[in-house]
C-alpha cells in the first residue's frame, strides 16, 4: 500500500508504471529511515544512504537506481530524469555495499524548487546483465527497464529535497 | 457574471475612469471624455481597438474605457489605477458607450477583466499579459505540487501509524503471554527454595 504516496505524490506516473511492491525496502540516511515524501535538504542526503535490500535468497540479483524526475526545476524539468546513483548486483537481503556501483552516488542539491528523489529497485534476470548509461541527465527509468528485461519495479521510495537555505515550500497547516 | 455587466452598462456615465497615474487623474478623465466625444481615433492607443474585437463574443459585451499602455496595472487606488505611462487616448470606439470601471466594486473584478484584456492584440500589452498568465500557471502548478506533496506525506504517516499500532498490540499480546507462560512453568519445575541456594556438583575444580 505504499503505492498510494507514490501516486499521490504523481511518481506513477511521471516516473514509474502502477507496480506492486514484493521486496522490503529500507533507505536510510544517517542511521534514519525514509518515509515516502519525507522531507530532507540537501546537507541531509550528502552522504549515500543504506540501503537494505529484503527477501531471502542470495542469488536473486537487484538493481537500485536513484533519479530526480525534477531536474533542474519542478516547473521546467528539461532534465527529467536525472540519474544520481546506480547499484546492480545487490544479492537479495543484503544492502547496496554488496553491489557494483554503476553510477556513483552523487548527492541531490536542487537549486530551484522542491525535487522529488525517488529510489526503485528492480529484479534482475541475472547477474551483470544491467549496464549504464553514458550520462545522467534524461535517463527514462521505463526504457530502461525495458531495455534490460528488468520488468516491473519491485520496490520503491520517495522523499523530498529542497537546497540548504530554500525557504521549506507551502506550510502545511 | 452577466448581472454583473448590465449593473456596469447601465452605471456608464457617472464612474470614474480608469487613469494611468493618479497625479493627472482629474486631467485625464476630462481629456479622455473630451476626446471620446470627438471621435478621433488617433494617438497612441492601441488596445482598445482591438480591445473591441475580443469584446464582441461575450454577452452582452461590455463597453468599456481604458487608458491602456502596455503594461496593464490594476492597482486599487481608490479610483486611480496606476496604468504604466504611456498612450492615455481612447480610440473612437463609435460603437461602444464610454464606460469605466470604478474601482470599489471593481477589484475583485480586476482579474475576470485581465484574462479579457490578455486578448488585446497590442504586442507588447499581450507579452505583459502573457507573462503574467504563464505566471500565474505556473504558480497554480506549484499549489498543486505542494498539496500532493503534504497529501503524500499525511498518507504516509497515517499508514505508518497503522501498522505500528498493530505491531504494538501484537508484541503486548505476545509479551503477556510470554510472561504468564514463564510464571507458570517456573513454579511448576522448581521448588521455590531451590533457587536461591547454591549447588554443588562434580565438576567442580579438584
Amino acid at each position: 500500500m505504499a503505492n498510494d504516496s507514490l501516486t499521490t505524490g504523481h511518481i506513477i506516473g511521471d516516473v514509474l508504471d502502477p507496480f506492486t511492491s514484493s521486496v522490503p525496502l529500507t533507505v536510510m540516511y544517517d542511521g534514519r529511515p525514509v518515509f515516502d515524501g519525507m522531507e530532507f535538504r540537501a546537507s541531509a542526503v550528502s552522504v549515500k544512504p543504506r540501503v537494505e535490500i529484503g527477501g531471502d535468497d542470495f542469488r536473486v540479483a537487484y538493481t537500485l537506481v536513484m533519479v530526480d524526475p525534477d531536474a533542474p526545476n519542478p516547473s521546467n524539468p528539461t532534465l527529467r530524469e536525472y540519474l544520481h546513483w546506480m547499484v546492480t548486483d545487490v544479492p537479495a537481503s543484503t544492502d547496496d555495499s554488496f553491489g557494483r556501483e554503476l553510477i556513483p552516488y552523487e548527492n541531490p542539491s536542487p537549486t530551484m524548487g522542491i525535487h522529488r528523489i525517488v529510489l526503485v529497485l528492480y529484479q534482475q534476470l541475472g547477474r551483470g546483465t544491467v549496464f549504464a548509461p553514458q550520462v545522467r541527465q534524461n535517463f527514462n527509468l521505463r526504457n530502461f527497464a525495458r531495455r534490460f528485461n528488468l520488468g516491473k519495479p519491485v520496490a520503491a521510495k520517495y522523499f523530498n529535497c529542497q537546497r540548504q537555505t530554500g525557504t521549506g515550500g507551502r506550510r502545511f497547516t | 457574471m452577466e448581472e454583473v455587466w448590465k449593473d456596469y452598462m447601465s452605471l456608464q456615465p457617472s464612474l470614474i475612469s480608469i487613469t494611468p497615474a493618479a497625479a493627472a487623474g482629474g486631467a485625464l478623465y476630462n481629456h479622455r471624455h473630451h476626446q471620446h466625444l470627438s471621435p478621433s481615433g488617433a494617438g497612441a492607443s492601441h488596445s482598445p481597438p482591438s480591445f473591441s474585437s475580443p469584446l464582441q463574443p461575450p454577452t452582452p459585451p461590455p463597453p468599456t474605457t481604458l487608458s491602456l499602455s502596455s503594461t496593464l496595472e490594476f492597482t486599487y487606488l481608490g479610483g486611480a489605477g496606476a496604468g504604466g505611462g504611456g498612450g492615455s487616448s481612447t480610440s473612437g470606439d463609435d460603437s461602444r458607450d464610454l464606460m469605466a470601471f470604478s474601482f470599489a466594486p471593481a477589484d475583485q473584478y480586476q482579474y475576470r477583466y485581465q484574462t479579457i484584456m490578455k486578448q488585446s492584440s497590442s504586442s507588447a500589452a499581450a507579452a505583459g499579459d502573457s507573462r503574467r498568465q504563464r505566471r500565474m500557471i505556473k504558480n497554480r502548478e506549484s499549489a498543486a505540487r505542494s498539496r500532493a506533496r503534504r497529501q503524500a506525506y499525511t498518507n504516509e504517516m497515517e499508514l505508518e501509524l497503522e501498522q505500528l499500532r498493530r505491531e504494538n498490540e501484537m508484541l503486548i499480546k505476545r509479551h503477556q503471554e510470554l510472561s504468564v507462560r514463564l510464571a507458570t512453568s517456573s513454579s511448576a519445575q522448581v521448588p521455590a527454595h531451590y533457587s536461591s541456594t547454591l549447588h554443588r556438583c562434580r565438576s567442580a575444580p579438584p
